[in-house]
């Protein structure tokens, strides 16, 4: 019942998720409006506002069928691959219904964009402010931030070695502390190597919101980074401790408290740029735009801009980065969401098929 | 200094950062002294490849226009020259411009309010070599 109930829990936390995404596309962010970049005058166009006002009730009616569509989690109580197999389903079916929904009216609003002629700019301009890029190397946060975390990691794996219960438990989560710190270093190398930004005409600007942006994100890294490496710690220490009499009950409680964590770790550092991109734009007699609508695919969720060298861009509609598949590193990271996205789903239909009796164990 | 590039320009890339950092310099955007990104960052920024990059600084350092330190980077230094090569130079790219103006139908005074318009819109900081 306990994971029938955590199950559900899970399925309302993805619609919330989801709906507050779409709802963040119904508000300007800065100049873009559901994706798309309109000049700020036609924001209150009442064209926009009525595929606006369509669109909240589209994505709001999918909300409430995929509410329903949870239900049948209740029928599968006991089945805890079941339930995982179909939750899994549902997550696809309903992310890629969503994307469609919002891609459909984001190319409504894009059409209309087109037949009124509201361009921003062009794509073909690549825009580089010299003293920006000069000192971009002076914006992340330094990468001596990675000592402590790694110092945290190498522990937890002492720990493993001096245990008298090394089990084959711990080898898993100590080498998972290790990759997860590595990938988190190549997210702070990938922020602090990107290419800066042009906002506006004023040197001063542009160079506040590249250091705010690659400050902020780097920090975010190295906390990420620590934090992940203190809930490696506490687990292990906890785990060999206990002799792993409790040991699902550890790890779900832990891993709880780590991802409630990480939550506010990744608003506060999405809000505090967004907060002084606002600000600072206020104080710009021109802004700078690049109008690469049409590198947005997948209902606005993924970049494919060949011409852009970044791996991770802001989103135009949520919180938080998307990937430039368009790029080596973005290609990457896209193949490695994918192929552990289709390990997880191997091991679920293995399992729930073992539990309905329809497979044996190969050993 | 804002450098602003096009991809689809018939004009090579480095030949345009290479004009955008002249013009830079002309109308003081780009003080003398002022230092430039790395090759590197450049490059990075710009999502070309450091090559291109380095092609267009050794022709600027070639060209006077900025200077190289091995520990600094490179930095500004607008020595214009008006040397006899120089003046040659000027006088090719003229008489062809002027030559296929002609033939566009455009008689001498309109090249030169034409000239005369384009040289005040740039604004230039340096004029005769002179800050």
């Amino acid at each position: 019942m306990i994971l029938t109930i955590s199950f559900m829990f899970a399925a309302l936390i993805i619609i919330v998720a989801i709906y507050s995404t779409n709802r963040t596309g119904e508000k300007p962010n800065g100049n873009i409006l559901l994706g798309v970049a309109l000049p700020r005058h036609v924001l209150k166009n009442s064209a926009v506002i009525n595929i606006i006002s369509k669109y909240r009730e589209a994505h709001s009616l999918l909300a409430l069928i995929f509410l329903i569509l949870t239900s049948p989690i209740l029928f599968f109580s006991g089945y805890a691959s079941a339930i995982l197999l179909y939750l899994a389903v549902w997550i696809i079916v309903y992310i890629w219904l969503n994307q469609k929904l919002v891609g459909k009216y984001f190319m409504r609003l894009y059409s209309l964009k087109k037949e009124n002629e509201w361009w921003m700019g062009t794509q073909r301009i690549i825009s580089v402010d010299t003293e920006v890029s000069r000192l971009k190397g002076t914006f992340p946060v330094s990468k001596k931030w990675f000592i402590p975390p790694l110092i945290i990691t190498v522990a937890s794996i002492m720990i493993i070695l001096f245990s008298d219960n090394r089990e084959m438990l711990f080898w898993p989560i100590a080498i998972n502390g290790l990759i997860l710190l590595f990938l988190f270093f190549m997210i702070y190398f990938i922020y602090s190597k990107s290419r800066t930004v042009v906002y506006s005409d004023s040197t001063e600007v542009n160079t506040e919101l590249n250091r705010v942006f690659k400050r902020e994100w780097t920090k975010c890294c190295v906390i990420i980074a620590f934090l992940q490496s203190c809930y490696f710690l506490a687990l292990t220490f906890l785990l060999a401790a206990d002799n792993t009499k409790n040991a699902e009950i550890i790890i779900t409680a832990i891993s709880f408290t780590y991802c409630i964590i990480l939550i506010p770790v990744t608003f506060c550092a999405h809000n505090r740029i967004r907060g002084v991109r606002n600000r600072m734009r206020g104080l710009v007699n021109k802004e700078v735009y690049e109008d690469d609508d049409l590198c947005w695919a997948f209902g606005v969720m993924i970049y494919n801009n060949p011409k852009d060298s970044r791996t991770f861009v802001e989103k135009r509609m949520g919180h938080g980065m998307t990937m430039n598949i368009a790029s080596a590193g973005g290609k990457a990271f896209a193949v490695i969401i994918v192929l552990a996205f289709a390990v997880l789903m191997g091991f679920a239909v293995y399992n729930a098929l073992l539990e309905l009796g329809l497979v044996f164990h190969f050993i | 200094m804002i450098i602003k590039l096009d991809t689809t320009s018939a004009t090579p890339i480095y030949v345009q950062l290479r004009n955008q950092i002249v013009m830079g310099i002309g109308r003081g955007e780009l003080k003398i002294g002022e230092g430039l990104p790395t090759v590197r960052q450049m490059a990075e920024d710009i999502g070309i490849n450091t090559m291109t990059v380095n092609k267009t600084y050794a022709i600027l350092k070639q060209e006077g226009y900025i200077e190289i330190d091995r520990r600094h980077g490179a930095k500004v230094s607008p020595k214009v020259d008006l040397s006899g090569r120089f003046r040659e130079k000027v006088e090719i790219e003229l008489t062809l411009l002027i030559a296929e103006s002609s033939l566009k139908g455009m008689n001498r005074d309109d090249f030169m309010k034409v000239c005369a318009d384009v040289y005040s819109k740039l604004n230039l900081s340096y004029s005769g070599g002179t800050a």
